[in-house]
């Protein structure tokens, strides 16, 4: 008899378990066919697909982790992407500021060969081809050493050096042309020493696009450079009183290829600034700008005593 | 791969006698935004709800993720994160129990899942403020923070930035940006704003009284729309050097051996026009290209205009 109940407890025992164990299966084989779909969908390229999980799902984990894989090759995938969009746009651009200068360049040349000028009218045609042919090179040029920063193939040899000392040198190589672009000039360098890792070629590649873009496209008329150094840093602080960025251009102008509407015609090419970051950047240092329209535009640099 | 993440064929609404939307084939891309502009009472709330299921489709179909979804509710609606007029959270409980509940009904896609989505909308985690103590502005991020929760592949937002203050719209439009272009996150996004939809959006929709009147990328929009005196002469390169020399200063773009664009707008037309035929350029057409948004926006909705 009273096995008998036993019996009977224990038999509706385990048909509740199977019961709820089957609803279980059940829940897991629903949630794992959702995970075969989002898989699917994943391996067919979907990179954006998620598996949600409830809280007491026993396929939890896995879902967090397929999630996890999946959103950590999305972030690759769409950098990859990225690169080769910039690439995209770059050729783009280069055609279009390569192209309108050659013309205007085979325009001149064309008038001077077809004797549509003579005298000196044509000796200023031929000069201001040979100018434009100059631009065309120095834009190739500064191409090409962008595509070797970009790429990071270029070589670089760091030296301890004072970093006063340097600029003082390259500074006093400038004067002659700020005077001839009758520019004031106010250059403040501390009378220490300051060594420091530089890599020389860089440094300089960095000042002289700095002060030439302030020549060409600032439209001021004073430049003002000051360091400032203590025992971690030093910061280079190059200013102008030219006509300012807007706000609007400023957060780009650090993009290859960037340039303000109203600075296409002037020579440029939309390199230099990029260029400047990228050594900024092999510097371990950081580079800001500040601009007020119309009043003028700072660049400042900080450099890190040590690398 | 399909390509669409959203497609409708011929998708209408009736109420009553009235016809809210009309046979409208929307396509929105993947990985980019789709802004809908138009008035208020468009339409773009009820094309957004048929979408989503929260209203009945009069006729037509909704395609999300390539598959009709009548019947595939419950495989496509965890795919998407929507914000649809006010959302619904319970006033008495905090921003993030809200969001825990609904945690809890969707699934999350990873273990942080609440306290992320609240750092991604700048709001902070377990906080004791109710929701009925949030600002318009706070809530509205709440609603964001729960449409991103579940990491979903398409986002459905409608007007998301009514009641932000102009630092707010700016920070959710950066935030929309990134989920876009880092993310790769597809979103529909309606506004009665044209800059708005200007300023984020990578395709564009016009809806007035309920008609898909334009569906174009921005590029495109924008491409129309640019400020240039449009040229296409017999050589481009002797126009480059006249341009060059008669008007010093202006800024243009060699397209080919027959087109150029020149920037600047207000020059004298008539004679640069007379300048090519006296050095014997054939002028086949010059245009002056100026037409802004909004007068594009006014021609097609028939003068009634969007905003």
């Amino acid at each position: 008899m009273n096995c008998n109940v036993f019996l009977f407890v224990a038999l509706c025992l385990s048909l509740v378990c199977v019961l709820l164990l089957s609803i279980k299966l059940r829940r897991v084989q629903e949630s794992l066919s959702v995970i075969k779909e989002a898989l699917e969908d994943i391996k067919a390229g979907n990179l954006n697909r998620r598996v949600l999980a409830k809280e007491n799902d026993m396929t939890k984990q896995i879902c967090y982790d397929i999630n996890r894989i999946a959103t950590t090759n999305q972030s690759q995938f769409i950098r990859q992407q990225q690169s080769e969009q910039a690439y995209k746009r770059l050729m783009t651009s280069l055609s279009h500021d390569v192209k309108t200068p050659l013309a205007s360049l085979v325009g001149y040349l064309e008038a001077v060969t077809e004797n549509l000028v003579a005298g000196e009218e044509k000796e200023t045609y031929i000069q201001i081809a040979t100018e434009k042919a100059h631009q065309l090179k120095e834009f190739v040029e500064s191409l090409f050493e962008w595509v070797k920063l970009d790429a990071g193939e270029q070589v670089y040899h760091f030296e301890q050096l004072d970093l006063n000392e340097l600029t003082r040198n390259i500074m006093a190589d400038w004067i002659p042309t700020l005077e001839n672009s009758h520019f004031e000039y106010d250059i403040d360098i501390p009378e220490n020493e300051y060594f420091m890792k530089i890599d020389v070629r860089a440094y300089i590649r960095i000042l002289n696009n700095l002060i030439q873009n302030i020549l060409t496209h600032s439209g001021g008329n004073k430049l003002t450079l000051r360091i400032t150094e203590n025992e971690s840093q030093a910061q280079l602080a190059v200013t102008d009183n030219g006509i300012g960025i807007s706000p609007s251009n400023l957060p780009h102008i650090f993009e290859r290829m960037y340039q303000c509407d109203d600075s296409r015609l002037a020579d440029g090419n939309g390199l230099g600034l990029a260029i400047v970051k990228e050594l900024v950047n092999t510097h371990k240092g950081e580079i800001k700008v500040e601009s007020i329209p119309s009043v003028g535009t700072t660049f400042i640099i900080m450099f890190r005593k040590v690398l | 791969m399909n390509d669409l993440v959203i497609k409708t064929e011929d998708l209408s609404k009736i109420y009553g006698e009235q016809k809210a939307v009309k046979s409208v084939n929307l396509h929105v891309k993947k990985g980019r935004i789709y802004g809908l502009l138009g008035r208020n009472g468009a339409g773009k709330t009820t094309i957004m709800k048929m979408i989503l299921g929260l209203t009945s489709i009069t006729s037509g179909e909704v395609q999300v993720f390539g598959k009709n979804i009548k019947g595939q509710e419950k495989r496509i609606y965890p795919r998407i994160g929507a914000i649809i007029e006010t959302p619904g959270f319970y006033p008495n409980l905090t921003g993030t129990e809200n969001l825990e509940i609904f945690a809890k009904l969707r699934g999350t896609s990873r273990p942080d899942a609440v306290k992320n989505a609240l750092d991604v909308v700048g709001l902070p985690y377990r906080d004791k403020k109710l929701f009925s103590k949030y600002s318009l502005g706070m809530k509205q991020r709440l609603g964001i923070a729960n449409a991103i929760m579940h990491d979903p592949e398409l986002l459905i937002l409608d007007e998301p930035i009514n009641g932000l203050d102009p630092i707010g719209i700016a920070e959710i439009r950066k935030f929309l940006q990134d989920l876009s272009k880092e993310r790769g996150k597809t979103i529909l996004i309606s506004s009665h704003i044209l800059s708005e939809i200007d300023l984020l959006a990578d395709d564009i929709g016009i809806i007035h009284e309920g008609n898909l009147l334009e569906e174009s990328s921005m590029d495109e929009l924008r491409k129309k729309n640019q400020k240039y005196v449009l040229f296409r002469v017999s050589s481009t390169v002797t126009a480059a050097r006249i341009l060059e020399q008669k008007c010093g200063g202006v800024n243009y773009l060699i397209e080919d051996d027959n087109v150029m664009r020149v920037y600047d707008t207000d020059i004298d037309l008539s004679r640069i026009n007379q300048e090519f035929i006296t050095n014997n350029i054939g002028v086949y057409e010059s245009r002056v290209c100026d037409e802004s948004l909004e007068d594009y926006f006014k021609e097609i909705t028939g003068g009634v205009g969007i905003a």
